[in-house]
C-alpha cells in the first residue's frame, strides 16, 4: 500500500506542476493590470513602475514562472494584489470556515444519505422508495445558490428564526470571543467551554450546512440504493435470510458493508463539488471562507489568489480521493491497491 | 451499529432543536457598541499607502494635521493634529503649530519630529497618494511643536493635507522599524495611529473591530457618551445588509438597494439620511477612435443624454445633474457653466453636420461596471437615447477591474464609451480634472476619454501654481478649462449622486457627514446612541 500511496502523491506533484503552468499562462494571457491593481487605480505611471519592479512583472515570462515555481516549493503562493497579504496566509485564514462547513455537510449527507439509501433499497418500489428517489433527484438537480436564497428568504426573511449570515452573532462574539485553536468555531467553542458562542456558531451553521449537504445527500442516497439493490440479490444474502437473520441486521451489517465502496467513492467526488459550491454559498450567507476569498480574487483579477486556490483545490481533491481509496480497502479486503 | 446510527441522528436533531429554541434573533447591540455593515474590504493597513475606499477605517485610527469642512461652513478647514497654521506670502512655506498632549496608540509622543518622519516615509515609499505630496521639498522641525513645510511651488498644501491620503500621521516607533519591516508590521493588522480608535481585531474578509483609545487627546467627555467599540461586518450583498438592518443586527448599512430606501425610512426604528456628495457619474468617449474623435459627434451624444431619467431611474431621484466634472461645493465649481439638456433634435442636427445623416454604421462598445447598481439601471436609458440619433450601442457590463484593464490595454481592445463614477481626491480641483482630462501618454487615473488638449493642460497646470498666491487668476484659468471640457465634450458629465445612509434612528451625531470629499468616510468619535 505504501508504494501505491507514494505513486499517487507523485501523480499529485505532476498534476500541480501542470496546473501551475496552465494557470500561470492564462493569468498572463487574460487582459489585466496587476501592477495597477496593486498600486491603486489612481497611481501615477512611475508608481506603477515601482510596483512592477517589486512584483517582478517587468521580467521575462519564463523567468517569472521560474521564480513562481521556486517560491511554490517553499510554500509561498505569492502576494495578493488586492489585499497585499500573502496568499498562503489568506488561504489558511479562510480555509477553516469552509472546511467546517464541508465537514458538517458531508457528515449530515452520510448519516442521512446512507440510511435513506438502505431503506429505499430494502423497500424497493414503495412510497418511501419513490419519495427518497424524488428527493435525491431534486437534491442533485437543484442549484445550490438558488436553494440557499430560498432557505434564507423563508427562514430569515419570513419566519425570522434563523440568522442571515456570518459564522456567529456579532455581539455574542464580542462578549464571548472564541479562542482560536483550530479555526473551527464549533470545535474551538466546545473545547474551551464557551457555550454561548457554541450555540450561536451552531445556529449560524444550520442553513449553510443544509444548502451544501443537499447535493451529496442526494448522490449518496442514490448510489447507496443502487448498490444495495445489487448486493441484496446476492446468494449469501439469501442464505442469511434462510438462516434466520432479521432484515435489519442483514441490511446494515452484511449488505451495507459490501455496498459501501461506490458510496464512498461518490462521497469523495462530492467533496470536490462542495468545494466549488461554496463559491456561491459563501456569498449568499456572508460566510468568510475560501469560496468568498476566491470569488473576490476572481472579480478583481487577483491572479496570485486564483492560482493559489486552484493549486490548493487540486491538491485537496487528489488527497481526499486518495483517502477514500485507502478507506475502501478496509471495507472490501478484496481490493488491493497497486 | 444500527442503534448507534439512530442515536447519532436523534442527538443531532435534538441539538438542532435546542439551538433553534428560543427563536433566534440577533443579540441586542449595546449602547456603546456600533455595528456597521459595509462592503469595503481592506486593501492595505498602511496609511502611507492606502488610496482606496478602505481609508474609511484609517480615518478613525489615524489623524492628519487638519481636516476640510463641509461646503458652506464658516471655515474651510478645521484643526486636526495642527491647531493653527501660517502661509508665507509667496505660498512656498507653510508653518504648522501642533497640538500638545497627543500620543500615539503605542505610547509614542506626537510632536514635530513625528510629523516629519511620517511625511518623509510617505514620500520615500512613493506609493498610494504620495504623488499628491510631490510639491513638498523639505520639512523642517522648528521646535517640538512647530513644523515648517517648504514647497517647490505655491501648491495648496492645506488641501493636500486635508485630503488625508498620504498625510496620515503615523507613530515614529513604526517608522523607525524601517522598510519593509514597518509595512509588514502594519499589513499584519497592527496600527500606529493617534486617532480615537485602535485596531483591536481583524478577521480578513469578515470583520474589523475598533476599540476606543482611552488616552485620546480630545478626551471622552461628551455627556451623551461615545461609541466605545465599533465592529464593521464585511457584507457584499446589499439585500443582506438591508435585512441585517431590519433585524437589528447592525446600526448602519451602507449599501441598501435603492428600492428599499422608502421602507427603511418608513420603518419605526430606522431612517435614511441624505446629503450631497462629490461623486460624479460620467459617460467617457474614446476621443482617439472614430467617430468619437469628431467633436460634433461627441456634442451630439451630450445633447442626447436623458439627464432627468438618469437621475430618477439611476439613483431614484437622489442626485443633481452635473455641470462639468467639478461638483458644487468644491472650490472653483462654475455655477454658470454651460450644461447640456436632452435635445434629440439638436443632437440629430449635429450628427448630420458631422457627416452621419444616417447614423453610425457600427455598434459602439459601451462598457460599465457590473457592480454598480446605478450604472446598471442607467445603461439601457443611454442605449435607447443614442439609438434615437442613429448610434447603435452594444452594452458590455464587466466588473471594475476588467473595465480598468480594458481601458488601459492595447488601443484596439479599448472601449468606445465608458460609464465611470469618479470623485476628487482633495478639495483643490487640479487632481480631479487632471486625473480625468490631462494629456498623458498611455492611460492614467480616470483618463477613459484618452483626451489630449495642450491648451487645457496649460490652463490647469498654470492654475495649479497660482491657487494660493493669486486665487482669482487661478479661478479664471480653471473656468476657462471647464468651458473647454464642456465644449469639447470628451465626456457627457451626467450627475452627482447624493449620499444616502440607512441607519438606526437612535444613532445620533454628525459623524456620518463630516467628510465632504469621501462619501464613505465616517467619524465614529462624533456619534452616539440615544437609548
Amino acid at each position: 500500500m505504501l508504494r501505491y500511496i507514494i505513486k499517487r502523491l507523485g501523480m499529485l506533484v505532476f498534476i500541480l506542476f501542470t496546473l501551475s503552468l496552465i494557470t500561470f499562462v492564462l493569468s498572463r494571457v487574460v487582459p489585466s493590470e496587476p501592477a495597477k491593481l496593486y498600486a491603486g487605480f489612481r497611481a501615477k505611471p512611475e508608481q506603477v513602475k515601482i510596483v512592477e519592479e517589486k512584483l517582478g512583472l517587468n521580467k521575462p515570462i519564463l523567468l517569472q514562472y521560474t521564480y513562481y515555481v521556486r517560491d511554490l516549493l517553499h510554500g509561498d503562493l505569492g502576494i495578493s494584489l488586492r489585499t497585499k497579504q500573502p496568499v498562503m496566509q489568506g488561504i489558511l485564514t479562510h480555509a477553516p470556515a469552509t472546511l467546517e462547513l464541508i465537514c458538517l455537510a458531508m457528515f449530515f449527507a452520510m448519516i442521512f444519505g446512507v440510511p435513506l439509501g438502505v431503506i429505499s433499497a430494502h423497500k424497493e418500489n414503495s412510497i418511501i422508495d419513490h419519495s427518497s428517489r424524488l428527493f435525491s433527484v431534486l437534491g442533485v438537480t437543484m442549484p445550490t445558490f438558488w436553494l440557499g436564497l430560498l432557505l434564507q428568504l423563508l427562514f430569515c426573511g419570513v419566519l425570522k428564526i434563523m440568522p442571515l449570515g456570518g459564522r456567529i452573532d456579532t455581539i455574542t462574539d464580542l462578549l464571548n470571543p472564541i479562542a482560536h485553536v483550530t479555526g473551527f468555531y464549533t470545535f474551538d467553542a466546545l473545547i474551551t467551554g464557551n457555550w454561548a458562542a457554541l450555540k450561536s456558531a451552531l445556529i449560524h451553521l444550520v442553513l449553510p450546512t443544509i444548502t451544501l449537504a443537499v447535493y451529496p445527500l442526494g448522490m449518496i442516497s442514490r448510489m447507496t440504493r443502487a448498490t444495495m439493490l445489487e448486493v441484496l440479490r446476492e446468494d449469501y444474502i439469501t442464505t442469511a435470510r434462510a438462516t434466520g437473520f432479521n432484515e435489519r441486521k442483514i441490511a446494515f451489517t452484511y449488505a451495507l458493508k459490501n455496498a459501501m465502496a461506490p458510496t464512498l467513492t461518490t462521497a469523495g467526488l462530492s467533496i470536490a463539488y462542495m468545494l466549488t459550491s461554496t463559491f456561491y454559498e459563501e456569498l449568499i450567507f456572508s460566510w468568510p471562507g475560501l469560496g468568498r476569498y476566491t470569488v473576490y480574487g476572481i472579480l478583481n483579477l487577483d491572479y496570485p489568489v486564483i492560482m493559489g486556490v486552484t493549486l490548493l483545490g487540486a491538491s485537496f481533491y487528489v488527497i481526499v480521493n486518495l483517502i477514500v481509496d485507502i478507506t475502501l480497502v478496509f471495507f472490501d479486503p478484496r481490493i488491493r491497491l497497486e | 451499529m444500527f442503534r448507534l446510527k439512530y442515536a447519532a441522528v436523534l442527538i443531532t436533531v435534538l441539538a438542532l432543536i435546542c439551538c433553534i429554541s428560543p427563536l433566534n434573533a440577533a443579540t441586542k447591540i449595546p449602547k456603546n457598541v456600533l455595528v456597521v455593515a459595509s462592503e469595503t474590504t481592506i486593501s492595505t493597513w498602511d496609511p502611507s499607502v492606502t488610496y482606496d475606499a478602505d481609508n474609511m477605517y484609517h480615518f478613525n485610527i489615524y489623524e492628519t494635521l487638519l481636516y476640510v469642512n463641509k461646503p458652506g461652513s464658516a471655515e474651510t478647514y478645521r484643526p486636526g493634529l495642527a491647531k493653527s497654521w501660517d502661509v508665507s506670502k509667496d505660498g512656498l512655506e507653510w508653518t504648522f503649530q501642533l497640538q500638545k498632549g497627543a500620543t500615539f496608540h503605542d505610547g509614542a509622543k506626537f510632536n514635530a519630529a513625528a510629523v516629519k518622519k511620517s511625511f518623509d516615509r510617505s514620500m520615500s515609499l512613493g506609493l498610494g497618494a504620495s504623488y499628491l505630496l510631490s510639491p513638498i521639498t523639505d520639512i523642517i522641525v522648528i521646535d517640538e511643536y512647530t513644523v515648517k513645510f517648504k514647497l517647490e511651488f505655491a501648491a495648496p498644501l492645506a488641501d493636500i493635507i486635508s485630503a488625508n491620503w498620504g498625510a496620515f500621521i503615523i507613530s515614529p516607533k513604526v517608522v523607525d522599524m524601517g522598510e519593509p519591516a514597518a509595512q509588514e508590521w502594519l499589513e499584519a493588522g497592527n496600527d500606529g495611529g493617534s486617532g480615537p480608535y485602535k485596531l483591536a481585531g481583524w478577521k480578513p474578509g469578515e470583520e474589523i473591530k475598533l476599540v476606543k483609545f482611552d488616552e485620546y487627546w480630545r478626551g471622552w467627555n461628551r455627556p451623551e457618551g461615545y461609541l466605545e467599540t465599533v465592529i464593521i461586518k464585511i457584507v457584499q450583498d446589499p439585500i443582506v445588509e438591508k435585512q441585517m438592518l431590519d433585524a437589528g443586527a447592525v446600526d448602519i448599512a451602507f449599501s441598501v438597494p435603492l428600492e428599499d430606501f422608502d421602507s427603511v425610512d418608513n420603518a419605526k426604528d430606522t431612517e435614511i439620511i441624505v446629503y450631497d456628495s462629490f461623486m460624479c457619474y460620467s459617460l467617457f468617449m474614446n476621443t482617439e477612435r472614430a467617430p468619437l474623435d469628431n467633436k460634433l459627434v461627441r456634442q451630439a451624444i451630450a445633447w442626447a443624454m436623458p439627464y432627468k431619467d438618469i437621475i430618477n431611474i439611476g439613483v431614484g431621484g437622489y442626485g443633481i445633474q452635473a455641470k462639468g466634472i467639478i461638483p458644487p461645493g468644491q472650490w472653483s465649481h462654475k455655477k454658470d457653466l454651460f450644461q447640456y439638456q436632452q435635445d434629440l433634435k439638436k443632437a440629430k442636427e449635429l450628427m448630420i453636420k458631422a457627416g452621419f445623416p444616417n447614423g453610425i454604421d457600427r455598434a459602439l462598445e459601451f462598457v460599465y461596471s457590473a457592480e454598480d447598481a446605478a450604472e446598471e439601471k442607467t445603461a439601457p436609458l443611454i442605449k435607447e437615447a443614442l439609438a434615437e440619433i442613429g448610434i447603435d450601442v452594444q452594452i458590455v457590463p464587466i466588473n471594475w477591474s476588467q473595465q480598468y484593464a480594458k481601458a488601459a490595454g492595447p488601443e484596439e481592445d479599448r472601449q468606445d464609451l465608458c460609464f465611470v463614477s469618479s470623485w476628487p481626491a482633495m478639495m483643490d480641483p487640479y487632481e480631479n480634472i487632471s486625473a480625468v482630462l490631462r494629456s498623458e501618454e498611455g492611460f492614467f487615473g480616470f483618463g477613459f476619454a484618452y483626451y489630449k488638449n495642450p491648451k487645457l493642460d496649460e490652463l490647469i497646470d498654470t492654475a495649479n501654481t497660482l491657487t494660493i498666491t493669486d486665487p482669482d487668476k487661478a479661478l479664471k484659468l480653471y473656468h476657462e478649462a471647464y468651458d473647454i471640457s464642456v465644449e469639447d465634450a470628451p465626456a457627457a458629465w451626467l450627475m452627482h449622486p447624493k449620499r444616502i445612509i440607512p441607519k438606526k434612528i437612535i444613532l445620533k451625531g454628525d459623524g456620518l457627514e463630516r467628510h465632504p470629499l469621501y462619501n464613505w468616510v465616517d467619524f465614529y468619535y462624533h456619534m452616539w446612541k440615544e437609548m
